[in-house]
């Protein structure tokens, strides 16, 4: 397999510097073996996260009154929902308790954010793997049946990792939604132009691969000419590491092949201005970004380059400033731990999940006004929307604000969930089943108990 | 440095065969603890503890403890003796035993001390070592973050500072140790190794460390700004590109901790793209150059690269070549599948069709045109054939074009630049033990002063094997600190041990605090401390200077916002601080007040905690999930700074880590939260009105921030932080005095055995001999096969 894939590189290495050869899609099909994956795309499923930081205004969050069916969003944070009419494809859990609770320590902060994919407490605060999240377990599931161009983007409004005037929560588990396979931490990135770049540079080239896409996979081949050989070498801990580096060379060239082999009739490129937003730094308007992902996550859906975003509205312990809806004079976390004090951060604490909320709408919105043979790219879509941490200013793990929008598996949608109490890796359970996963376990703590979902 | 106070406590087991079966009443009526914390005799005075091997009741190491089935060991009956721990006067501490026999311990001691009044240790972590409020002493977390003597070093550092009494010793027989092994043998169920050989370390002579060094200070990934370095100074051009690519994930600040680095799919899109555009340009510089024709090309290219190979990658000249091989492969591939068709030969059969063309082609020589009618035609000079007379003029025209051997340059150089030899340091070969090799130590000494690949001369030196002992080593760290690459380290170390470039990313709320210009102040306050700083380390000065110096470096629009009047140049400069400002040293500069930002005031806890964490490496232990309920309720209250931290030290959860931390960052109330005087508190939210910065901070009153700032000073911390964090930022791991003890042991050996090359009468370490000190330490040379 490999010595054949060597060969087709030398092969349009050469003939496109040389001969300018035009290889056309029915070749690139038949040496990468390839499947028309459009056709098929509505078939798998897709899982959206956005994941809110420092907790919500719970008791605002969701309605204060109403029954599993009826049940009214106004005047709650919830209410974006129903003005946008996604009322009955969205679903509430009420009362869950944060898997993190059940036998973990360490900062309450970290606990929240790396159990909520993963269902699983940590040990302590200082861990730098953990056990696979929800959102990877179905990508690598993806990828070894159906694949994509792309594994899964991991996106953040605000990606900044430091609260640089409390050295200890200089912690990079502040921003640990996602984890791998290997139990590593997956970074959330800002930058949606070089996403943009890498989930549609391209797809739209006829199936041709590029000169220089042609020219980075025979470099790809010779850095990782003697990976065998080096990694046999290193010692256990070093070869870790350096598999992360080798899987991410990996990574890149199975993307440039895929992307070399897209789907051109039914696959446009989004319009729209995608920022270059700094990895690192601090972003304090994180709406436009939210917006301009949401036209990413439906471009990105019904090319099927790839069926799995995180995006991460702010890390843990630190938060944004929300400039775009005049909150400027505290970040996220400030407030969050005011809410009590003051009125107008109980206010603006509670604007904020309201904000979030429209964000989030407007994702769904986007994907259900695109219509496929399901119905919309709604359908076969998970949205898990909510918060690791319950009450923001206390730090607890208990009565976390979680929702489910979209339309996949058996999931009734338009029910309003209260499960005071119970572990939420039961509803990671039931997504995890109703995406389509193999295997009925999740996570730690469970024996194959799920949340309702009708 | 903090040392934990010795009282050595001589104990003795009254009787192997005790008649009573009750804990022993160790209560504080036995001993009478003065202010200072000393502990005087008891009024009895058993003889001396000399634990033989034949006591029947140390244990050997290897026995198998008794099975643990009960939840509560302590409630089984007790067979043992009842052991008199007795204070008496301190004496020198014994050295470790170094002979071969295992080492012993005595439960019965260690539990009687872990249950005794004087040391508390059951009170919070309860009998069995469970506790639902304090850390458990038992079970799988516990033996994943504690070995033996890093458990010993805990036990001594929380008895002084929570225990009625300070606990001595590492030695059997002493506290440390018996209540140590009592928690590891007795509630662990885990056997003592007998570590009488581990004294040394590899068997290589020049290594003259006693501490055990077993860390593995593990593999890491050059950062993008030293891979940016490498190229600039291999190459000799800028590598802007190289900022492009994603900022490092750090921790506590540091960025070349290996095992948070990011090398994923993310960082190698950009890298590659890097990659290649900075190969592009390396090959259109005038600086690279070669001589490469199509003849002999495949040895001419790997000669080309050979030089930067072997720069990039710090490798031997035999380890160079399998990477040599396979990026001058590869130039070769490309070249070659990039190359023109040669230029068609001309016919040498179809020479002339006329005497008069050989004539013109060859010169008079030339007296006919062989076959002129066929294609077979050539000329003739006196009988020979004339091309052969005269080479060159038929040969094949010679293809001058070398933009496809450049081409071939380009990628070579690209899988150069992106191979792990180059963005990898000390890979290991296995998990063992090793001592690192000269070019290792080269590339680590080039990476750490530098920000950069080892130069001609360090390589050379690596090459002939002249980096194996410590004069050698010390004498390229000479030469490096004063070349001006070393300007790299002074701004990049002193970042990210501070965080001086992070100051306009604080939580300032400069509209609340009516400042005009804050940007303009924050990028003063980092230009300030990062002068104040380098200052130090270039000059070679004190390292207690960074507290107590009396001078710091301002312009005039800083001096400005410190309320310092007099100052009128725009440059920074040299200033002495007037008596009045109530600044001194590092901890009054903006750079670090403004840290314990919190919107319009100053957090008195986050300043108490930065300052402990940050310069006195004494961090305070992360509030536990259990006390949050505690925390919650204060954070909630309407109080003062100064009500809520009355409310603290009422309560013991939070007193235990705030009666430190809180008087710390109570000194500095008098700045506000960016670090200007703060006169009044007209909103009550630090006092009520007023300012008064006074207290007791560990028995000793203080008033105002110069009294804390030399009680801190007293402490003599700073020598060993600093020694820590240049030690993160150098091994890329974690690195912590106070809790580990191969770190503690090292950094102990580092200071004494530069102490003792000091003249007495100026025996106050300097900045620049403590970094070289660390430097050359077996801790550089040497990685432990410990996982980290």
């Amino acid at each position: 397999m490999k010595k054949n894939t060597l060969t087709r590189r030398r092969f349009l290495h050469g003939s496109l510097y040389g001969a300018k050869a035009c290889l056309s899609l029915p070749l690139l099909e038949l040496m990468f073996g390839s499947q028309n994956a459009f056709a098929q795309a509505t078939t798998y499923s897709r899982f959206i996260t956005f994941y809110v930081p420092n907790g919500t205004l719970e008791s605002q969050w969701f309605p204060s009154s109403g029954t599993k069916t009826n049940f009214n969003l106004q005047g709650c944070a919830l209410a974006p929902f129903e003005a946008a009419g996604l009322k009955d494809d969205i679903s509430l859990y009420k009362g869950m308790t944060n898997a993190g609770r059940f036998g973990g320590s360490g900062n309450s902060h970290m606990q929240a954010i790396s159990s909520f994919l993963t269902g699983t407490p940590i040990q302590n605060d200082a861990i730098t793997t953990h056990t696979i999240s929800l959102d990877q377990k179905l990508a690598d599931y993806h990828q070894s049946t159906a694949p994509t161009a792309i594994h899964s983007v991991q996106l953040a409004g605000n990606p900044e990792l430091d609260k640089p005037n409390n050295s200890r929560y200089n912690n990079q588990l502040k921003n640990a939604l996602s984890f791998n396979n290997d139990g590593r931490i997956l970074d959330n990135k800002a930058n949606l132009k070089s996403t943009f770049e890498r989930l549609f540079t391209g797809s739209n080239t006829s199936g041709i691969i590029s000169e220089l896409d042609a020219r980075k996979l025979s470099i790809l081949d010779a850095v990782k000419d003697d990976t065998n050989r080096i990694l046999q070498l290193a010692g256990q801990e070093d070869r870790l590491r350096l598999e992360q580096y080798f899987d991410g060379l990996r990574d890149v060239e199975r993307e440039i092949e895929r992307n070399g082999n897209g789907n051109t009739q039914s696959c446009n490129e989004p319009s729209g201005f995608f920022p270059s937003t700094s990895d690192s730094d601090r972003n304090n308007e994180i709406g436009d970004h939210a917006r301009a992902t949401a036209k990413l996550i439906s471009a990105a859906f019904q090319c099927d380059i790839t069926r799995v975003f995180t995006y991460l509205a702010g890390g843990e312990a630190a938060g944004c400033a929300y400039n775009d809806i005049g909150i400027g004079a505290h970040i996220h976390n400030a407030l969050s731990h005011n809410i009590n004090g003051s009125q107008s951060a109980r206010d603006q604490y509670h604007q904020i999940d309201t904000f979030h909320s429209s964000l989030v709408a407007n994702i769904m919105s986007e994907l259900k006004n695109i219509p496929t043979a399901q119905g919309t790219l709604l359908n076969n879509t998970c949205v898990l929307y909510g918060a690791g941490m319950g009450n923001g200013d206390s730090h607890s793990l208990n009565n976390i604000s979680l929702l489910v929008g979209g339309h996949f598996g058996r999931f009734e949608q338009g029910k309003f969930h209260t499960l005071n109490g119970r572990n939420h890796n039961e509803l990671l359970m039931s997504l995890h089943n109703e995406l389509g996963l193999p295997g009925n376990r999740f996570g730690a703590n469970n024996d194959g108990t799920t949340a309702p979902i009708s | 440095m903090r040392k934990v106070v010795i009282i050595s406590l001589l104990v003795s087991i009254l009787s192997a065969c005790g008649e009573s079966n009750s804990p022993i009443d160790v209560n504080n009526d036995n001993t009478n603890s003065s202010d200072n914390g000393v502990v005087t005799p008891s009024p009895f005075t058993p003889p001396p503890f000399t634990p033989t091997p034949s006591d029947p009741y140390p244990i050997e190491p290897g026995a198998t403890p008794e099975p643990q089935n009960t939840p509560n060991p302590i409630t089984q009956p007790n067979p043992g003796s009842t052991p008199q721990p007795i204070a008496t006067p301190s004496g020198p501490t014994t050295p470790a035993p170094t002979n071969p026999l295992p080492p012993t311990h005595d439960l019965v001691l260690g539990e009687a001390w872990y249950i005794s009044n004087e040391l508390k240790c059951s009170a919070c972590h309860s009998n069995d070592g469970r506790s639902n409020d304090y850390p458990d002493l038992v079970g799988e977390d516990f033996l994943a973050n504690y070995d033996f003597d890093s458990l010993m070093l805990k036990v001594l550092f929380m008895s002084e500072k929570y225990g009625t009494i300070s606990c001595d010793g590492k030695e059997p027989g002493t506290c440390g140790y018996e209540v140590a092994a009592y928690i590891w043998v007795k509630l662990n169920n885990q056997t003592l190794e007998n570590n009488a050989d581990d004294g040394k370390n590899g068997n290589d002579d020049s290594l003259a460390s006693s501490c055990r060094i077993q860390k593995n200070s593990g593999m890491r990934r050059l950062t993008k700004t030293e891979m940016k370095h490498a190229i600039e100074d291999t190459f000799g051009l800028s590598a802007d590109a190289y900022d492009e690519l994603p900022k490092e994930r750090n921790l506590g600040g540091f960025e070349s901790i290996g095992a948070v680095q990011s090398s994923d799919v993310n960082f190698v899109i950009p890298l590659l793209d890097t990659s290649i555009n900075t190969a592009s340009r390396i090959v259109n510089n005038s600086l690279f150059t070669h001589n490469c024709t199509d003849n002999q090309l495949s040895s001419c290219i790997s000669e080309t690269l050979r030089p930067f190979a072997q720069k990039l990658s710090g490798l031997g000249p035999n380890e160079v070549e399998v990477l040599l091989e396979r990026v001058s492969r590869f130039a070769l591939t490309t070249a070659q599948s990039q190359a023109p068709e040669p230029t068609p030969q001309r016919p040498s059969g179809d020479q002339c069709n006329t005497t008069g063309e050989c004539k013109t082609l060859f010169g008079n020589d030339a007296d006919d045109c062989v076959n002129s009618p066929s294609n077979q035609s050539f000329c003739s000079c006196g009988g020979e054939r004339c091309d052969v007379l005269n080479p060159g003029i038929f040969n094949p025209i010679v293809n001058t074009n070398i933009d496809h051997i450049n081409a071939g340059f380009e990628d070579g150089l690209v899988a150069l630049i992106m191979s792990p030899e180059f963005l990898y340091l000390k890979a290991r070969q296995s998990d063992q033990a090793r001592v690192l090799n000269s070019h290792e130590i080269a590339k680590t000494l080039s990476l750490t002063l530098w920000l950069s690949v080892p130069d001609d001369i360090l390589l050379d030196a690596a090459n002939k094997g002249l980096l194996s002992t410590q004069e050698q080593i010390a004498a390229h760290i000479d030469r490096m600190m004063s070349d001006e690459k070393f300007s790299r380290f002074k701004e990049h170390f002193f970042n990210q041990w501070l965080g001086f470039s992070r100051v306009s990313s604080y939580d300032v709320n400069d509209d609340a605090l009516n400042i005009l210009n804050w940007d303009a102040i924050a990028n003063d306050m980092t230009q300030e401390s990062l002068r104040f700083m380098n200052y130090l380390l270039e000059n070679n000065l004190h390292v207690n200077e960074i507290l107590t110096a009396d001078y710091s470096f301002l312009n005039a629009r800083l001096a400005q916002h410190y309320g310092i009047s007099g100052i009128s140049h725009n440059e920074f400069e040299k200033v002495t601080l007037p008596d009045d400002s109530n600044r001194q040293g590092l901890i009054t500069q903006g750079a670090i007040l403004t840290r314990a930002a919190n919107g319009d005031h100053a957090s008195v806890v986050i300043r108490g905690e930065t300052l402990l964490s940050g310069l006195m490496c004494d961090p305070p232990a992360s509030p536990d999930a259990t006390i949050q309920n505690e925390i919650d309720e204060l954070a909630n209250a309407q109080l003062s700074e100064y009500e809520k931290m009355l409310a603290r030290d009422q309560k013991p959860n939070c007193a235990a880590c705030h009666s430190t931390m809180d008087p710390v960052g109570w000194a500095f109330t008098g700045f506000d939260a960016a670090a200007r005087p703060l006169i009044d508190d007209a909103n009550g939210i630090i006092n009520n009105g007023t300012i008064d910065p006074s207290g007791i901070y560990k028995d000793n009153f203080y008033n105002g921030p110069l009294d804390m700032i030399n009680l801190l000073n007293e402490q003599n911390n700073l020598e060993m932080c600093l020694s820590e964090k240049f030690m993160i930022y150098t091994l890329g791991r974690p690195v912590s005095y106070l809790s580990n003890a191969e770190d503690n042991c090292i950094i102990d050996e580092v200071i004494t055995n530069l102490r003792a090359t000091l003249d007495p009468d100026d025996n106050q370490i300097k900045m620049k001999d403590l970094i070289k000190a660390v430097l050359i330490h077996d801790v550089n040379r040497l990685q432990g096969d410990k996982l980290q």
